[in-house]
């Protein structure tokens, strides 16, 4: 993984994020049934496209959020793969050495 | 309600944001994840021509405009995706679409960045069809769940399966 690659992930809040910002769908969902999609259950959506990242706060899930995580991961933080169709996509099944706090925010 | 058959999720975040589904009908459904809970995820789902949804893929429609100005009445619906199984649940009015179910304007599908991999997941064939059986044939591959690209165009020569 690239030390210094950028990525942006959606923010409940404007100012600073939280836990609930970093948690996966099947963490919040652990009774649901997966099935194929438990690889991508598990893991994080990261966008590398900060253009793209502010248009899918467009869509209805994300019209409450009010921030965009700007990230720069540390090799300890997890792993990072592109999936999915969009180049601009990526899936971070990250580790609990990550840290949230003090994640630089970008305004909306 | 309805089984549909997923056809492409169009934008994933976390899960299917954005996907298309067709119905045994072979009617083509778009649908927009709005609500999620500990069983199912909850989409917005539009009845949609095919040729309206080349124009939403090929980035000339506005996500939001397709679910306030639908081609046909009746066209709106709840899907579920339960455990991998899309059904269209609920018929609903315009009067039922709640502003937090919709996308915001100006949401506009942009596919530069799709991958070529992706696209090289289908082949393609050329089929002779008689004009006879155009109606036959279009509903057999919407049931198979492929996908006609150049119907209306020249589509009793040919269809990318």
């Amino acid at each position: 993984m690239p030390y210094a690659h950028p990525f942006f992930r959606l923010a409940q809040q404007a100012d600073t994020c939280s836990e609930q910002d970093f948690l996966t769908y099947a963490e919040m969902n652990p009774q649901r049934q997966w099935g194929e999609m438990l690889p991508l259950a598990v893991g994080l959506s990261l966008i590398d496209s900060e253009a793209k990242a502010r248009k899918n706060l467009k869509l209805p899930m994300f019209r409450q959020y009010k921030g965009i995580i700007n990230l720069v991961l540390n090799p300890t933080d997890g792993v990072v793969k592109q999936t999915g169709a969009h180049q601009s996509h990526y899936t971070w099944w990250r580790t609990k050495a990550f840290e949230y706090t003090n994640q630089k925010m970008l305004a909306i | 309600m309805r089984q549909l058959t997923l056809m492409h999720t169009l934008e994933f975040y976390d899960v299917p944001q954005i996907l298309t589904a067709v119905d045994a009908t072979g009617t083509h459904y778009l649908c927009t994840l709005y609500a999620q809970d500990k069983d199912a995820c909850r989409y917005l789902g539009v009845q949609i021509s095919e040729p309206r949804l080349r124009a939403f893929i090929g980035g000339q429609l506005d996500l939001r405009s397709t679910y306030t100005a639908p081609e046909v009445e009746n066209a709106l619906y709840i899907v579920e995706a339960r455990q991998a199984i899309l059904t269209a649940t609920t018929l609903l009015s315009q009067q039922d679409v709640t502003e937090d179910m919709l996308p915001e304007h100006g949401y506009v599908y942009d596919a530069t960045d799709v991958l070529e991999d992706a696209e090289s997941q289908t082949d393609t064939y050329q089929l002779e069809v008689p004009v006879n059986d155009r109606m036959t044939f279009s509903t057999l591959i919407s049931r198979m769940g492929w996908h006609a690209l150049s119907l209306g165009r020249d589509w009793k020569k040919m269809a990318m399966l």
